[in-house]
């Protein structure tokens, strides 16, 4: 009987609740004038409708990893393959080719791109940016340059400040520990008008690797001291102001690494003992960053919003010292013989030391280079002449003199970023940006090299029902020295439950040459000359750019999964790849021996996995895996991609304010080196007052296994590290 | 359909269907006409069939018999409180934080209050969010003796309450920053010195940062980016008097209505990986709840 009546009731229920919404904002209830804050156009996209991989390192991780640099948190990361030319120059690659040349990564932090044009690697170390502040890092794993442009070749690393928000009050934190770990943190937070701001100063010091295989001191540590600046100021309810400025200042250890022609051999010359005697003089590296951005985010209403982004950038790397070699790296001849083949320089070198007892003959070299390194016999006199020249200056001390790699490189971008939703199902993202970057270097370019790039983006995300959602987007690209680019990218998610999708994702992205490879002039320019006197006024060497050299071009495959079990806590993702690189540059940038061209190609094929768990409201779960098989034609893009990588976390909060976290990082040939390692994390908050709060930790990692770090001499004396850090929040 | 359920709707209609000795004039003091109070009104007129429900303009006299005086928002009970009257009053559309400014206001009458109450709220946050154990609460000073039915509502719902006082003069932003460290979900409180139109963009830009969303203070913030809030609509808030009326209404206090409905916003949970049944389903689940013994 009830239950008719009961029905009618219910539906009476939800109709009145669809009704009401329409007098929600009555004169009775206030008149509250909300603006719409999350707009769709601002909300940002759930992990499972990205297309593509994505791999977020929260704040949470950042901490209870103790990672003092960004690099080392990219091990949590799946197929992120990190290294370390020196202790002071990581390099970061995803899946793979040449571990010293981590260039098909764009770097963005707060949107500012990092990735430094002249030399076409990120410096890690010189970001003028406190891990402190790091609210989170989203790596999207796989081409993006249909949204980023050339440059995000295999993948972005995005790195997001904490808002001046969650930061106000006094920071401070000083960190202490083994291989020379000195840190220095400090940060106040503070409001002004409408305006919500942060400056943070930040110190940083350790000495990096501890000996060469020869038992001498690797010079490998770092100094650096930087400030940020950063704020939001609130223009109207609907337009607000990011801003950020930062400077950093630092010194990079570098050990000589000029290569002496005429090595010494034989005591009864005065050119050899003064040699000798020379001691080899750093040539460390002084390296300044600046930038400024601002960053105008106008919401013209719920459904468009405009951003504007700009930034002016400036970096320095100088490094000068002096060396000392025989005055026939001057001369005119040797350039000539050098110009013929880069062979023939090396030749020359072992004809100087006699190298094996045998090549200071004449007749074992004029027949060795002639019938072996097919040197035109004309040629041969121009050898005897430089033989003669060393020969003559043997008895005068050896030319010293100064020389420099500084470089300094300037950016500027502004970029205009429209996003409209333009209905329930509809969205899309469109703009315009233009980007002028500048290297200047007597030594690199001979001078100054520009380049002017010009991007025209768009991207549509279509909701075809509760299912489907579909992406098309595409990057069109004007680059003045290496032409014109169209990358496009497709990707569809099928929902097979809400938060659940499955997808599927095809794209195309370029790499442009930076200016080294394909606009290089590298020689050395002598000054404040002594010794023997010499015949010219340049180095033998030179490196030159081709100037014709093309993009790179990826094309990527990849199926995925992503969930996310409300319930659980737990978020899953699965990747399948397969990609293909053609038209690669893989040569290294070095001032001999140089001759990129664009003949190299590598494949990558793997599947990839991560999973993060909250187990319980204390317990943290997290697993990443990588299986990444590869083909590459070129010897130099064998060696860095570990078939197996990943790490195991599991990060707890005790009872009375206590914080654990174990972390296992592996990779089963690194470089062609295995790679195993545990980082443990003991930290407890100690509460002084209402809002003031002291934080102690322990830091501790430990190598499971005795392997140099993807180079021989990257090795540390002892294979526990543990440094202590002490914060105080007030 | 569960047993709690047949007995909500069973006491509605109960309640609907009751003859009263004679029909009683009621007159509900309204400041303006608008959608919302002609909805009031219909729906009031409609569970209360044996009564005379007629609106009173704020020029109009009460009609002669008029045996119960139902005033909507703060000016007609202000208006009804300075009139020598008999007849009990019953106010609505007004808010706790109301109450608190004018502590006159409320007297004798029994006032059904328009913010969300917080039992439901965090009965919600429990059904949207298991696993979000600290609920955090931001609230000024003035307003801090709400604090003590959040915690009631905390410790009923076995979670624990993050609240954080915001010191008359002092700078929000900086206690925003720690109840969201302290935090695993906001409730917005009756609090407008906090959650207003300037303030607003401040909160949830802070807490979206850091995952966390907010549910209340109530209905006009979903749009704008809270995540969802119980809240009373105009027919629930009628049909809470009328169950008011068949009761021992008392004077001088104040009560949350009987009926409710749930408004959120699908865009944010989506974003948020927040899985979000539908508003009715939630309404539905939450009356359950508040059945259960």
């Amino acid at each position: 009987m009830l239950k008719p009546r009961l029905a009618a009731t219910a539906v009476l229920l939800c109709c009145s609740a669809t009704l009401s919404a329409q007098s929600l904002n009555d004169p009775l209830l206030d008149d509250l004038q909300l603006p719409t804050v999350l707009s769709a156009t601002r909300l940002k996209q759930s992990p499972a409708e990205v297309p593509g991989s994505m791999t977020v390192i929260d704040r949470q991780l950042i901490r209870g990893s103790g990672a003092r640099d960004i690099p080392e948190l990219m091990r949590l990361v799946p197929g992120m393959m990190v290294g370390y030319s020196a202790g002071n120059l990581p390099n970061v690659n995803y899946h793979g080719t040449n571990i010293s040349e981590a260039r098909r990564m764009q770097v963005l932090v707060d949107g500012r791109s990092v990735y430094r044009p002249g030399l076409a690697t990120v410096d890690w170390t010189d970001i003028p940016l406190a891990i402190e502040d790091i609210e989170r890092i989203e790596v999207f794993r796989g081409p993006n340059t249909a949204a980023y442009g050339a440059n995000a070749l295999m993948g972005v690393i995005n790195i997001i400040s904490t808002r001046p928000e969650l930061s106000q009050g006094t920071r401070v934190k000083v960190s202490r520990g083994t291989r020379g770990v000195s840190d220095l943190y400090a940060s106040q937070g503070f409001t002004f008008g409408s305006s919500q701001a942060r400056i943070s100063l930040i110190g940083k010091e350790d000495d990096g690797f501890d000996h060469l295989q020869d038992g001498s001191d690797y010079r490998d540590g770092r100094r650096l001291s930087a400030l940020n600046l950063l704020g939001n100021t609130d223009l109207s309810p609907t337009q607000a102001l990011s801003w950020q400025l930062g400077a950093k200042e630092g010194t990079n250890q570098q050990s000589n690494d000029y290569s002496v022609m005429a090595e010494p051999t034989d005591d009864s010359y005065l050119f050899d003992r003064l040699m000798y005697e020379q001691g080899f003089p750093s040539s460390d590296v002084t390296a300044r960053d600046y930038f400024v951005q601002l960053n105008w985010k106008n919401d013209l209403s719920p459904e468009h919003r405009l951003e504007i982004k700009t930034y002016a950038q400036h970096m320095e790397r100088l490094s000068q010292w002096r060396a000392c070699d025989s005055p026939v790296v001057f001369s005119p001849e040797l350039r000539q013989l050098y110009l013929a083949g880069n062979v023939y320089a090396r030749r020359f070198n072992y004809i100087l030391r006699n190298r094996r007892g045998y090549w200071g003959d004449s007749a074992f070299y004029r027949d060795w280079l002639v019938n072996q390194d097919g040197l035109p016999p004309e040629l041969l006199p121009l050898v005897d002449d430089l033989v003669a020249q060393h020969s003559a200056a043997r008895d005068s001390a050896p030319t010293c003199f100064n020389l420099n790699e500084n470089l300094r490189e300037t950016r500027y971008e502004a970029e205009v970023q429209n996003t409209v939703q333009v209905n329930d199902a509809l969205r899309t993202v469109f703009g315009l940006n233009l980007r002028y970057d500048q290297a200047k270097s007597k030594t690199f370019f001979n001078g100054k090299v520009e380049n002017s790039v010009g991007q025209l983006f768009g991207n549509l995300e279509y909701r075809l029902g509760e299912r489907w959602l579909l992406h098309a987007g595409a990057m069109a690209e004007q680059d003045r020295l290496s032409g014109f680019s169209f990358s496009p990218r497709l990707a569809a998610h099928y929902f097979v439950a809400p938060s659940h999708s499955l997808r599927a994702v095809y794209s195309e992205a370029v790499r442009s040459p930076d200016m080294y490879e394909n606009n290089a002039y590298w020689t050395y320019y002598p000054s404040g000359l002594s010794g023997a006197g010499t015949t010219g006024d340049t180095y033998y060497a030179l490196a030159q750019g081709p100037g014709d050299l093309e993009q790179e071009q990826m094309r990527s495959y990849e199926l995925g999964y992503n969930g996310h079990f409300h319930n659980l806590g737990l978020a899953i993702d699965v990747k399948a790849f397969y990609d293909e690189i053609d038209n690669m540059i893989s040569q290294p940038l070095q001032v001999v021996n140089f001759e990129p061209d664009n003949s190299s190609s590598t494949r990558f094929t793997g599947i990839e996995t991560q999973a993060d768990w909250r187990l319980t409201a204390q317990d943290r779960l997290r697993v990443t895996y990588a299986y990444v098989d590869f083909f590459a034609s070129n010897e130099l893009d064998q060696r860095l991609t570990p078939r197996n990588s990943g790490s195991l976390a599991w990060l707890r909060n005790w009872a009375g304010n206590i914080d654990s976290s174990i972390i296992y990082y592996g990779a089963d040939a690194l470089n062609e080196r295995r790679f195993e390692r545990l980082d443990g994390r003991l930290a407890k908050r100690f509460s002084l007052g209402s809002s003031s709060e002291l934080e102690l930790a322990l830091n501790w990692q430990f190598r499971l296994d005795d392997e140099a770090l993807t180079w021989d001499e990257n090795l540390y004396d002892d294979r526990s590290h543990v440094y202590l850090s002490a914060e105080v929040d007030f | 359909m569960s047993r709690q359920l047949l007995c909500l709707f069973g006491g509605l209609l109960l309640a609907m269907l009751m003859p009263h000795a004679k029909a009683d004039q009621i007159a509900v003091l309204v400041p303006t006409q608008s959608s919302l109070t002609q909805a009031f009104i219909s729906e009031l007129t409609k569970v209360l069939p044996s009564q005379r429900v007629t609106s009173v303009g704020p020029d109009q006299q009460l009609p002669a018999d008029t045996s119960l005086v139902i005033t909507m928002g703060r000016s007609t009970l202000a208006y009804r409180q300075q009139q020598s009257a008999t007849q009990p009053t019953l106010a609505t559309y007004i808010t706790l934080e109301t109450l608190q400014a004018d502590e006159q206001l409320g007297s004798n009458a029994h006032t059904l209050l328009a913010n969300p109450a917080p039992t439901r709220q965090v009965a919600l946050a429990k059904l949207l969010m298991p696993g979000a154990s600290r609920l955090g609460v931001l609230i000024s000073q003035q307003r801090q003796t709400q604090l003590s039915d959040w915690q009631n509502a905390a410790t009923q719902a076995d979670r624990t309450l993050s609240a954080v006082v915001v010191p008359t003069g002092a700078s929000l932003t900086r206690r925003l920053g720690e109840v969201i460290l302290d935090s695993d979900i906001l409730l917005g409180t009756d609090d407008s010195s906090i959650y207003n139109a300037d303030n607003l963009k401040t909160i949830l830009l802070t807490s979206y940062s850091r995952n966390k969303v907010l549910i209340g203070p109530s209905a006009p913030f979903i749009d704008a980016g809270s995540l969802s809030t119980t809240y009373s609509s105009p027919q629930d808030m009628a049909r809470s008097v009328a169950y008011l009326i068949e009761q021992d209404m008392p004077a001088n206090a104040a009560s949350y209505p009987r009926y409710f409905s749930v408004l959120s916003n699908a865009q944010v949970a989506r974003s948020l990986g927040i899985p979000l049944p539908d508003d009715a389903t939630l309404a539905r689940r939450l009356a359950e709840l508040e059945q259960e013994p």
